[in-house]
């Protein structure tokens, strides 16, 4: 038993689910099966753009097994908008982008679903369906998209007002949006050095190892179950309700256990179909992505075009920015381009900007948030461009951004000022690293960057139970993804002066946990610890009502220390009473004690990071390795520190890809040529060194303990780190992503031409 | 008075005006006063975030506003 | 078709089973032997989530046939611990917190068990290019292999 007295916060204790996912045990969404159970699969569209002409599914119907086949006609057409917490989703073009109606919007999109038997069965009978379309043009990048005579995506989609003349005429391009401070012309006049560069990055995937998986069962009663990997149960609750038109009370989710999600996992593709077909078939149907179809058809992140100006006076002072950011949005509107440019000059106080974002539609899959969504792009070329001004200016990289870095009390770029703020300390940070003024080998550059992210609040419910024997339960509704059951646990041992091995914490499906918002934009340690924390008071609060009613006093007399009820002074005669002692006798002192805590937490915590990459370039191969890594990161306040490092690791990594050699290639077609895990090369273990992190502790005001969003930030900085680390290292300022090979190597041989 | 921003996205409705005083109680009553001041804000100033006093909220129409209260109007984001 | 009826021998039990000529042992694994702590990342092979040991040889089941394992012994992440007593590395794992999401533990124990088995005191570069056939997105690589250093350094 561990010492009560001491506090669990900052600890490292085992997570309670650990042994489950070290033995095997642990169940995630391909991992239930059903008696009676049907496995579905799906006919996606050979073409990038194509309008459908006809479906024929009379072939595959016939076929032995198939005990259901179903198409867009079999759903209503959707004009609903679901709630998703930070924004709300149309889901027409959600609906649409899960079962096609009349266009195929690249290649991979579902046109229809066939349950079976077993999964070769109904494989083979969906390569059965027949479907005529008339084949268009496909438009695969930003360029293509406002050419003036690119092919139309959306015959409905006309330009806003922004567009001047061309407004009302049809367009790729789905919104624009405007960012401004000062005065841009006067701005620039002032300064002494101007740097301006265009970038490009590419479509890249979340990469999460577990491909999407669920089963449903539409029963006779008109109640439906859906067991499913998600980052938000009732999110796919809300969705399937809406695309399907049934009620949602209707709908119960259960999230399993989920192998990834960084974003992913939230808009629904395969469950909706599934509920369709257990409806149709009488009987629940399992359906599993391929790999294959995960990259083609999921949801990854935008390519991106940024053109991006800065200037600085000689002394280093920045005095103004402009950019113009191009986001794919994939098939249907709604990339984070405004998100990419409220991020990219989060980090410094620049009195003249004009940033402008624009959300173009393209003939690939439907964007889905990654990690940051948004932020990592526009960062990139924020830091290339700050780092080439430290360059001609002749300072240091990182005294440059201290001397303009934001505090608290500095305005965001979106307009209120900043709360207590961690950048400045993480810079300082970097700045006294041994990292920082370690000697570099042969070949070998050493780059820093900056980055940002806002992290989410939102709405989450907690309830806390105690049990006779004075342990406690804690339920909420937001998956596991990196931690947050240990870290709930711990905050309930911390409250109730328990140890953490007595609380357990479970994450319950949407019938029986309180309404919460989805496990993502760092928000579930922030704000479903909040409810967890009021859960837990709560149930403190009870236990001394208990103790007053023991002792025959008024309940402001009792207090509270360390895990026990203290009597009031002069109470000599009256002993403490430990929760256990409590708990024992709850039948007696007025029955069950359940703490609840239901809350909607404001967004105010945002985080920032700087990183530090030494990279090693090989000049014959154009390969890179990184040879070193130090992540600094705000952090608010550690729950558990194993796993906010286990965030800020997982992010570099995921950075370092995006860098370094993940794309997704294309073909002419709109055909992705490398939608498997060996041509979409992610890192694995030889191509990373240990990853170092600083965590840095600056309290988040709005949190009883400080707690600020810690999973995102750590992806935005890696982008530049690297970048900058290349032109360290070979003095050629690659403005491209992925910093592959080929792409290295022509670098190389051009400059030195 | 509240102490107003608004954005580059909506002050190109109100003739490049960025930042007012309006007297509102809570956040629904200042997005009804600027509509009625600019008429092209209405059906736009909802579909923005709201930043008071430094909290951010995505939809907050019943958030009690004070003589003192500073209020952002920020686009909407989302997390992953 | 008929199906084809295989005996082999799965964490020491013997285990029977029926599978289809083109089925994979990870499909039989988990399909028809109940065995769901294998998982499948990819199908080709190039995750090692799917990871488990034939005659004690580490090897992607997703790239085994199930036919193959007729007579043959097959170690699963089922059999790594001991009844209720964890294998070191599974200790370790959770002591590091070298595991976030999970998915890709499974596959990690048992390629790490078979290193072990091989070489038992790896370098950290041996132990990183040994383990380079299994992917994780969630922790950056290093508390796995941090983990994995302190059963090889016990």
């Amino acid at each position: 038993m561990t010492d009560r007295a001491a506090p669990v916060i900052g600890t490292r204790p085992v997570r309670h689910d650990g042994v489950d996912k070290v033995t095997g045990r642990a169940s995630y969404g391909a991992d239930l099966a059903m008696p009676d159970m049907l496995h579905g699969a799906v006919l996606r569209s050979p073409h990038a753009h194509a309008r459908i002409l006809s479906i024929d599914t009379r072939a595959a119907e016939a076929m032995p097994g198939v005990k259901a086949v179903i198409t867009a006609a079999d759903i209503p057409e959707c004009f609903a908008t679901v709630a998703m917490g930070e924004l709300p989703m149309d889901m027409h073009d959600g609906s649409d982008n899960v079962i096609a109606r009349t266009k195929v919007l690249y290649h991979g999109h579902v046109v229809a679903a066939v349950a079976a038997t077993t999964v070769d069965a109904a494989s083979e009978a969906a390569r059965r369906i027949e479907v005529v379309y008339d084949k268009l043009k496909p438009v695969l990048g930003i360029d293509e998209a406002i050419a003036p005579d690119a092919p139309i995506l959306h015959a409905g989609l006309t330009a806003g007002d922004w567009a001047g003349q061309a407004a009302g005429r049809p367009t790729n391009v789905a919104s624009r949006m405007e960012l401004k401070r000062g005065d841009l012309a006067q701005g620039f006049a002032a300064a002494d050095t101007i740097v301006e560069h265009e970038f490009r990055t590419t479509m890249v995937h979340q990469g999460y190892i577990e491909p999407h998986a669920c089963l449903a069962r539409y029963g006779q009663d008109g109640r439906v179950s859906v067991w499913t990997s998600t980052q938000g149960p009732f999110l796919v609750r809300d969705q399937c309700a809406a695309i399907l038109d049934i009620d949602a009370a209707k709908i119960k989710v259960t999230p399993s256990e989920i192998g990834g999600g960084f974003g992913g996992k939230i808009v629904v593709y395969l469950e909706p179909l599934a509920i369709a077909l257990s409806r149709k078939a009488n009987r629940p149907v399992k359906m599993v992505m391929s790999r294959d179809e995960v990259f083609r058809a999921s949801g990854p992140t935008s390519g991106t075009v940024i053109r991006m100006k800065m200037g600085a006076t000689r002394d280093g002072t920045l005095v103004a920015a402009s950019a113009s950011l191009w986001y794919e949005a994939g098939a249907y509107r709604g990339s984070p381009a405004g998100a990419g440019a409220m991020c990219c000059l989060a980090s410094y106080k620049i009195p003249n900007f004009l940033i402008e974002a624009y959300d173009v539609v393209v003939n690939k899959p439907k964007v889905a948030a990654y990690r940051a969504p948004g932020s990592p792009m526009s960062t990139f070329a924020t830091e290339s461009l700050v780092d080439e001004l430290a360059r001609t200016l002749g300072m240091d990289p990182i005294e440059l951004r201290l001397k303009n870095a934001v505090a608290e009390g500095d305005k965001a770029p979106y307009g209120p000022a900043y709360g207590p703020i961690g950048l400045q300390d993480v810079l300082r940070a970097a700045q006294r690293h041994p990292h920082w003024k370690a000697p570099l080998g042969k070949n070998q550059g050493r780059g820093v960057a900056c980055g940002f992210w806002f992290n989410g609040g939102m709405g989450s419910s907690a309830s806390v139970t105690l049990g006779a024997d004075g342990s406690a339960a804690v339920v909420t509704g937001n998956p596991d993804i990196g931690g947050t059951r240990v870290a709930q646990a711990m905050m309930v041992a911390e409250e109730l002066g328990i140890p953490v091995e007595r609380v357990r914490a479970s994450v319950a499906d949407t019938d029986t946990a309180g309404y919460t918002d989805l496990t993502g934009g760092s928000r579930v340690c922030y704000a479903t610890g909040m409810a967890v924390i009021r859960a837990a008071r709560d149930v403190r609060d009870q236990l001394r009502g208990r103790a007053a009613k023991i002792w025959d006093v008024p309940i402001d007399a009792v207090g509270w220390d360390a895990g026990r009820a203290v009597p009031p002074n002069g109470r000599g005669d009256r002993e403490a009473l430990t929760v256990a002692d409590l708990a024992a006798q709850l039948p007696k002192t007025g029955g069950p004690i359940v703490g609840h805590a239901a809350l909607y937490a404001p967004a105010a915590g945002p985080g920032f990071a700087a990183h530090i990459c030494d990279l090693e370039v090989d000049p014959e191969t154009g390969g890179s390795r990184v040879v070193r890594y130090t992540a600094f990161q705000d952090v608010g306040r550690a729950v558990h520190a194993g796993y906010v490092e286990g965030q800020m690791q997982g992010g570099v990594a995921q950075g370092v890809g995006w860098a370094l050699n993940e794309e997704y290639i294309y073909a002419d077609d709109g055909v992705m040529q490398n939608a498997g895990f060996l041509d979409y090369r992610m890192p694995v273990a030889s191509d990373l060194p240990m990853i170092e992190t600083v965590m840095i502790e600056v309290a988040n005001p709005l949190h009883p303990y400080g707690v600020r969003g810690v999973g995102e930030v750590p992806i935005v900085p890696p982008l530049a780190a690297v970048a900058n680390a290349m032109r360290d290292a070979t003095g050629v300022r690659f403005t491209e992503l992925p910093l592959s090979p080929p792409r290295v190597l022509n670098g190389l041989e051009k400059s030195s031409a | 008075m509240a102490k107003v921003y608004l954005p580059a996205d909506l002050s190109r409705h109100t003739g490049g005006v960025e930042i007012l005083e309006i007297d509102a109680p809570r956040v629904r009553e200042l997005q009804q006063a600027l509509a009625a001041r600019f008429p092209a804000l209405a059906g736009e100033i909802e579909r923005f975030a709201v930043a008071v006093d430094g909290e951010i909220y995505s939809d907050a129409p019943y958030h009690v506003l004070t003589s003192e209260s500073e209020v952002y109007f920020i686009p909407r984001i989302a997390g992953g | 078709m008929s199906r084809l009826h295989i005996e082999t021998t799965i964490n020491g039990e013997p285990v029977e089973f029926l599978c289809e000529a083109q089925d994979s042992l990870l499909a039989a694994l988990r399909d028809q032997a109940g065995l769901t702590g294998t998982k499948e990342g990819c199908t080709t092979g190039d995750c090692g989530a799917c990871s488990v040991l034939l005659d004690g040889r580490l090897v992607p089941s997703c790239l085994v046939l199930a036919a193959e394992v007729q007579g043959r012994r097959v170690t699963t992440i089922e059999g790594i611990a001991t009844g209720d007593r964890l294998h070191p590395l599974q200790q370790r794992f959770l002591e590091h917190a070298a595991l976030q999401c999970g998915i890709c533990t499974p596959g990690f124990i048992v390629a790490a068990k078979a290193l072990l088995d091989a070489n038992p005191h790896p370098t950290e570069e041996e132990a990183r290019y040994w383990l380079a056939g299994n992917l994780c997105r969630c922790t950056g690589y290093d508390k796995i292999i941090r983990a994995v250093m302190a059963v090889a350094n016990d």
